[in-house]
């Protein structure tokens, strides 16, 4: 009887998690004005128009390159950070770690507002690196967090084994540390484009009309109207996001790669 | 020599964190240094800000009722935010782990998938559900549940559903962590000394998840008092929390000093919290 | 067996396509002490699990007390079981996880405590009532668990590798403690073990299983002393099994010769004896030292106490024998001999 209560209410979750995104892909290919769940005939008007949007293309293609460009710095401060502080014991080393993970556990609205008065104090006209300097440092901790897993499940003795045969220590780092935690870096890398990507809060600050993420667009142009066609990007991205959860499980099994189980 | 070993691995270390303390220091303290300064300052309308110190935009914030019924409501919001997304998250969480390794990794995805899911089109869907004219109102109508529209949309009701939606994942994910590590062979020692299945709930899976309860209740919270992006698409200009005035704060009314202040109490509640947790949850 | 406390029969379970259980009879009389003893799959736990209502067995009857349970869940069964992992309720004191069961049962508060700090002096730690599991030792937690589980007045215990947990020194204290406990409550009990040491020390009956079946069930002694197949005698090191070809001697005596002096004489117990292993104990064989090349070669030495076991090759076989240590000098690693027995020590045994 309990049982079958908490089966049922767990299914009535699942519903709920699952039921705005599957209205959103639906109604997508609605012929009405609106959105309309279950769509009212069938057309792929709403994405050719999105075709059409100079604006949103210019925003994803933006969105791919700030994603891209956010990936390269965030994994190389993130990575040597993680091999500096794997590699050498100081004291104080956890409180360290904890301040690099800092961003995590700071509201984003405030990180975003901190470096939108910043970057005004002190006059810099630089949107696009205003933009990516936001976004490393958000994405920073998940490299700390996805590549130190990475290295604490690696074996200690494979980098002694490697001194051992006379191989330095950028021998070492580059033809055994960061091979053996491959899965793992590349897991930190789809996560920091991902967040990267999808980033909405700090985005909304730091960008210009003309240099406007994805989310941001969709976000200003919500406020405006909510026809079908941001149902047709948003259907876009959620497709993306699938192929990304498909890449986690491949490499790495998604409940590993989250952090769970 | 030994001197030589220790600078060499001395250099080695500044070599990896150097560049990540360098941008860290520049891009973190320093402008939340700023912010906190700012908060200081005296508001002007010509020039943002007149930098000479004053308490004044604490005491607005600590004396209007403006303010106080902004704190409080935000902080009303992430505690019912919390709570209903414990009360869903927590069947869900049952479910999962006690499903079958398939069900579970169906389950798990499922409960995974909406986390990269961008939060602007997670909110968006709550947009064209509880609308007006929306698809939930279009349903009610049509099964002549209700004559006219409800008003389920652009106030707290949906920002509430839509920030419960954004923050079931890490409550459920919490939970799910905990209720894993139960050894199975306590529900088999409670059932064999005659428990039913709801004492077993109550008396040992329920006790034995607190922790979880309270790693997801704080990351609910503070993700919850700190949204923007729901509350303002969601809440349709009549809910204010303090994120959303804390952006209006800093672009169309351009009062610096005082976002500058909401920031610090948003900060200074968060802290608040994850020491209050600490306190709450401390392992015996 | 007159009302038996605990009779199980035709029992079958099936895990998907696995059979864990292939017709299982069982019946333990009132106050006996029984051990299921066997190697890891064989199917011992999964019996206990049936018992204890876990595990809802494919095909069969389990009757307690003359009452089937088949359906019955465990909660309503009034079975104590103590787990191999202790299973004790880590959020509670060990005061309070004893107390669980008779909260179950609705029992009067004052009543409830003080049952339940009677069952803790029974085993001895009265004193530590308010204490977490994690602040015990394992052996303290090990009587908890057996605290919780004989509280609720039980009709039947079940031990699930009880001792598993503990190390050397104090497995063999408890085993004892554990016994004389049983006795003195005269409570029925099945415990699961793969120590066929531990399964001697304690229990009146030990059930040998294997894939699923029982194989022989006997008191220690005869099951020690008289195993039933080469298996039997080989888990539960009842002597050597020695392999060859068995020549007719006329009256149903019959002969092994091991190698060139060394012949082994066996009766066959009756014209339907199949058996053709020949099991010697270990201390029944006689050793004599041999120069020639025909003899066995001594491989190894081993000792055990006040006695020393030897061991050695041969065609038929690995071949120990035990012997005083006086005795045993005569046979350093590397020298030969020839191997003895009376044929009255000697049995046939089938290979299963």
């Amino acid at each position: 009887m309990l049982d079958k209560a908490i089966d049922l209410a767990g299914w009535l979750v699942v519903l709920f998690i699952l039921g705005p995104l599957v209205i959103i892909v639906g109604g997508s290919f609605t012929e009405t004005p609106y959105v309309a769940f279950p769509p009212t005939g069938f057309t792929l008007r709403w994405y050719a128009q999105l075709m059409h949007r100079r604006d949103f293309l210019n925003s994803f293609v933006f969105s791919l390159a700030l994603a891209a460009l956010c990936s390269l710095v965030a994994m190389l401060l993130g990575v040597a950070a993680v091999i500096g502080l794997h590699r050498h014991g100081f004291t104080g080393r956890q409180v360290f770690r904890a301040f690099l993970m800092s961003p995590l556990v700071l509201p984003t609205i405030v990180t975003g507002v901190a470096l939108l008065q910043f970057y005004y104090l002190i006059d810099m006209d630089a949107p696009v690196t205003g933009l990516l300097v936001g976004h490393v440092l958000i994405t920073i901790p998940y490299v700390l967090r996805t590549v130190g897993a990475g290295l604490v499940g690696l074996d200690p003795a494979i980098e002694e084994a490697a001194n051992s045969l006379g191989a330095g220590g950028l021998r070492t780092l580059l033809r055994v540390t960061l091979p053996a935690i491959a899965p793992s870096i590349m897991a930190a890398v789809i996560f920091v484009f991902i967040t990267s990507f999808d980033q909405a809060t700090v985005s909304i600050f730091l960008s210009g009309p003309d240099m406007m993420p994805l989310p941001v667009r969709i976000y200003s142009y919500i406020d405006f109207a909510v026809d079908p066609m941001v149902a047709a990007v948003s259907t876009l991205l959620i497709l993306f996001a699938f192929g990304i959860i498909a890449l986690l499980q491949k490499l790495l099994g998604l409940e590993r790669a989250m952090g769970v189980g | 020599m030994s001197t030589a070993v220790i600078s060499r691995r001395g250099m080695e270390l500044l070599l990896y964190l150097a560049p990540v303390t360098l941008f860290y220091v520049v891009f973190l303290i320093l402008p939340y240094l700023m912010v906190l300064r700012l908060s200081f300052f005296q508001f002007s309308p010509m020039h943002l800000y007149i930098p000479e110190f004053t308490w004044a935009n604490y005491a607005a914030v600590l004396t209007d009722r403006f303010y106080l019924g902004l704190l409080a409501r935000t902080i009303g919001l992430g505690l019912l935010v919390t709570l209903v997304s414990l009360m869903l998250g927590y069947p869900l969480a049952l479910k999962i782990s006690r499903a079958g390794p398939a069900m579970k990794s169906v389950l798990l995805a499922i409960t995974l998938s909406p986390l990269l899911i961008n939060l602007v089109v997670r909110t968006y869907a709550w947009l064209v559900l509880l609308g007006d004219t929306g698809v939930v109102n279009h349903w009610l109508q049509a099964l002549g549940v209700t004559a006219g529209p409800l008003p389920l949309g652009g106030n707290m009701f949906s920002v509430i559903v839509g920030l419960v939606h954004i923050c079931l994942p890490l409550m459920a994910l919490s939970l799910v962590g905990v209720l894993e590590r139960i050894d199975p062979a306590l529900f088999d020692a409670a059932e064999s000394l005659g428990a039913s299945r709801g004492r077993v709930l109550r008396r040992i899976v329920l006790p034995l998840s607190m922790p979880g309860i309270g790693a997801g209740s704080l990351l609910v919270f503070s993700f919850t008092i700190s949204a923007f992006v729901t509350p303002a698409l969601l809440g349709g200009n009549r809910v204010t929390t303090i994120s959303t005035l804390i952006y209006e704060k800093f672009t169309f009314s351009s009062n610096w000093p005082v976002g500058a202040t909401l920031v610090v109490f948003l900060l200074v509640i968060n802290i608040a919290v994850v020491i209050l947790h600490g306190r709450l949850f401390r392992e015996d | 067996m007159h009302n038996p406390s605990l009779d199980v029969s035709g029992v079958h379970v099936q895990y998907g396509g696995f059979t864990a259980l292939r017709g299982i009879d069982l019946r333990v009389a009132r106050g006996e002490f029984v051990a299921l003893l066997g190697p890891s799959g064989c199917g011992k736990t999964s019996l206990l699990r049936v018992i204890a209502g876990f595990v809802e067995p494919s095909q069969g009857a389990v009757r307690l007390n003359g009452r089937d349970v088949v359906g019955l869940p465990a909660r309503d069964r009034n079975i104590g079981m103590v787990f191999q992992s202790y299973a004790l309720f880590p959020h509670m004191t060990v005061l309070d996880n004893v107390l669980f069961g008779l909260e179950c049962r609705k029992i009067g508060r004052a009543a409830s405590i003080r049952r339940a700090t009677e069952a803790l002096e029974l085993v001895g730690l009265a004193t530590l009532g308010d204490r977490r599991p994690k602040q015990l030792s394992g052996g303290q937690q090990q009587r908890v668990a057996l605290a919780r589980a004989l509280v609720i007045e039980p009709d039947l215990l079940l031990l699930d590798e009880p001792l598993g947990a503990l190390d050397k020194q104090l497995r063999v204290q408890m085993q004892t403690e554990l016994k004389s406990l049983q006795r003195r409550l005269g409570v029925t009990a099945v415990f699961v073990t793969h120590d066929q040491e531990e399964a001697m020390s304690m229990a009146d009956r030990i059930v040998v299983m294997r894939d699923g079946l029982i194989v022989q069930q006997d008191t220690p002694e005869q099951l020690f002393g008289l195993p039933g197949s080469a298996w039997v005698c080989d888990f539960v090191g009842a002597g050597n099994l020695l392999r060859g070809e068995l020549s007719a001697l006329g009256d149903g005596l019959l002969r092994l010769d091991v190698a060139p002096g060394s012949a082994i004489h066996v009766m066959r117990a009756s014209t339907s004896d199949t058996g053709r292993i020949v099991q010697v104990p270990f201390h029944k064989l006689r050793l004599k030292p041999c120069d020639s090349e025909a003899g066995l070669l001594v491989t190894g030495r081993r000792f055990l106490g006040s006695i020393v076991e030897l061991h050695l090759a041969s065609p038929a076989g690995a071949v120990r024998a035990h012997m005083p240590l006086a005795e045993a000098v005569a046979f350093p690693v590397g020298a030969r001999a020839t191997i003895h027995a009376d044929a009255a020590d000697c049995r046939l045994l089938p290979e299963q």
